[in-house]
């Protein structure tokens, strides 16, 4: 027996997606996963009888800015959904998997914009969830930082980084209730570092051959929807 | 003085799961000789969300809350109380983990294996008074409530200021019953004079008011406007099902009444003040929490 109680939510999710080479393979797959994350998130919370009043979702996608300099990072503002569902499907489809130069990539600075998002800090239930797409390790940050679009004001190291994260009032940009991070990323460096010693983090390793099991899936999409 | 007798009135359960078969609450509630227990565990269904193939596909969640539910049952069987409680409810999450189904990759520390909050108190009616002891992790609350009102016997282990904003502010648990990394069992003992009534609650029960006031004004006006503790139980039900959008489970303990008369006339007053003060007041409900706290956080 189900009450008709209802609980709203506001949600931003921002979506930072691995566009280099050697993503090729998977790209496709990984557009699909983003475009649906959403809509999977939002059932499993239904079925919880939890609503999504707002919901906005911002994409940044990233490779490598010593080796792609102004094709390194593109990031969108957020698009409100269902409104904007066919301009947020159109981005998405717009990306393409190439470039990136050596293994690792700039993920952390991707990691960066999407916890400096203007997140919507209005009503008193909301979530600020960031999922990482990518197959490979990370640079440290600021190993790009003498191509001339790099980021100017950008985490000198994962210590700052971490204290954007997990850090007070003063220098987190997410709300330490709110936040949740998902990486779908190997388990290595910086995003084992990121796995192990962050806060309100789940981590995914990706591995070469082999993908993610629907039970894997289902895992996820319920840890997300049921702490939100 | 007013009469009082030195036993339980009555022990009961009110409980619904929002998902048939796959509810993460458990309760238990037991007497044995002159003690009594009342248990609210919440399996936390985010943290707890990984399904085992060898428990028959149940969530870490919906195995937690049940295990460490019958550690608490066998200890009050068991052990009478003489011995710890934390040695029962480890022996539970070792047992959980032993048979569970290693398979999983996923990592971080949103993720924990058979995550449980807990809220139980024992009790022993003595002459005017009872002796009991709370014991607790995570933001199931314990409660006593008497003819002088509501008052949380509990800290929650969440994040915010009190416990009217930690209904507010959706915050993060600071502490709950795992089996992948650290946890406190809080306890403590606590003399109080009966007749009164004793509670356990999982967040479902009081989570989605938008203040306590509001949940001792549910638990009385219920009780009052009952005939015995059979209609109120019935209440309960209706009223929680109403207000609340996740599994709920309250466990009461009725104690040192004369009867059920008694009972439902000692708290006529009491909810009359809660209309009037609270329910009915144009006030903003911030300013009404300031006063009203005082006495509800009188044990915290």
């Amino acid at each position: 027996m189900a009450s008709n109680y209802k609980i709203s939510y506001n949600v931003d999710m921002v979506f930072c997606i691995d566009c280099t080479g050697s993503m090729d393979n998977i790209i496709e797959i990984v557009k699909n996963n983003a475009l649906n994350f959403y809509q999977d998130v939002t059932n499993a919370m239904e079925k919880k009888h939890k609503y999504i009043s707002q919901l906005r979702v911002r994409v940044v996608a990233f490779r490598d800015y010593a080796a792609d300099k102004d094709k390194a990072m593109m990031v969108t503002d957020f698009f409100k959904l269902p409104q904007e569902e066919k301009e947020f499907e159109r981005c998405v489809h717009s990306l393409k998997a190439e470039g990136g130069g050596d293994d690792p990539e700039d993920g952390l600075e991707a990691l960066a914009y999407a916890i400096k998002s203007k997140w919507d800090t209005q009503g008193m239930k909301k979530r600020q969830v960031i999922v990482v797409w990518t197959d490979a390790p990370t640079h440290p940050l600021g190993y790009g930082r003498n191509v001339e679009n790099y980021p100017r004001n950008m985490a000198k190291d994962i210590k700052e980084l971490s204290s954007w994260w997990s850090g007070s009032q003063q220098t987190g940009f997410v709300d330490n209730n709110a936040k949740r991070l998902l990486l779908f990323a190997p388990d290595a460096p910086d995003w084992n570092v990121i796995s192990q010693n962050w806060d309100n983090v789940l981590h995914f390793p990706s591995e070469a051959g082999k993908g993610l099991a629907n039970l894997e899936y289902e895992e996820i999409i319920n840890t997300i929807s049921n702490s939100i | 003085m007013k009469k009082t007798r030195q036993e339980l009135n009555s022990i009961f359960s009110v409980a619904e799961e929002m998902v048939k078969n796959n509810g993460e609450d458990c309760f238990y509630f037991d007497v044995i000789d002159d003690n009594f227990i009342i248990a609210s565990l919440d399996g936390c269904g985010g943290s707890g969300s990984k399904k085992y193939e060898n428990y028959s596909g149940k969530t870490g969640a919906y195995i937690a809350s049940r295990a460490v539910c019958g550690g608490v049952r066998a200890w009050f069987c068991e052990s009478n109380i003489e011995t710890e409680i934390q040695g029962y409810i480890y022996e539970a999450l070792t047992v959980c983990n032993k048979y569970a189904d290693k398979s999983g990759r996923i990592m971080g520390s949103l993720g924990k294996s058979f995550p449980t909050t807990a809220a139980i108190i024992t009790g022993k009616l003595n002459e005017q008074k009872i002796d009991i002891t709370c014991f607790w992790a995570g933001d199931s609350r314990c409660y006593m409530l008497d003819a002088s009102g509501m008052h949380q016997l509990t800290d929650d282990d969440l994040d915010g200021q009190d416990a009217m904003s930690n209904l507010s502010n959706d915050g993060i648990m600071t502490n709950v019953i795992n089996a992948s990394t650290s946890f406190e069992i809080h306890s403590k003992k606590i003399t109080i004079d009966h007749p009164c009534i004793l509670l356990t609650a999982t967040d479902g029960c009081f989570g989605y008011l938008n203040s306590p006031m509001e949940f001792e004004h549910l638990l009385t006006d219920s009780l009052i406007k009952a005939k015995s503790i059979l209609e109120w139980k019935v209440a309960l039900n209706e009223r929680m099902h109403e207000v609340t959008g996740d599994d709920y489970t309250l466990c009461v303990a009725v104690c040192g009444f004369s009867d059920f008369e008694d009972i439902r006339s000692s708290f006529v007053k009491r909810n009359k003040y809660v209309v009037e003060k609270y329910m009915n007041s144009q006030k903003d409900v911030c300013s009404l929490w300031d006063v009203y706290k005082r006495e509800y956080s009188i044990y915290l």
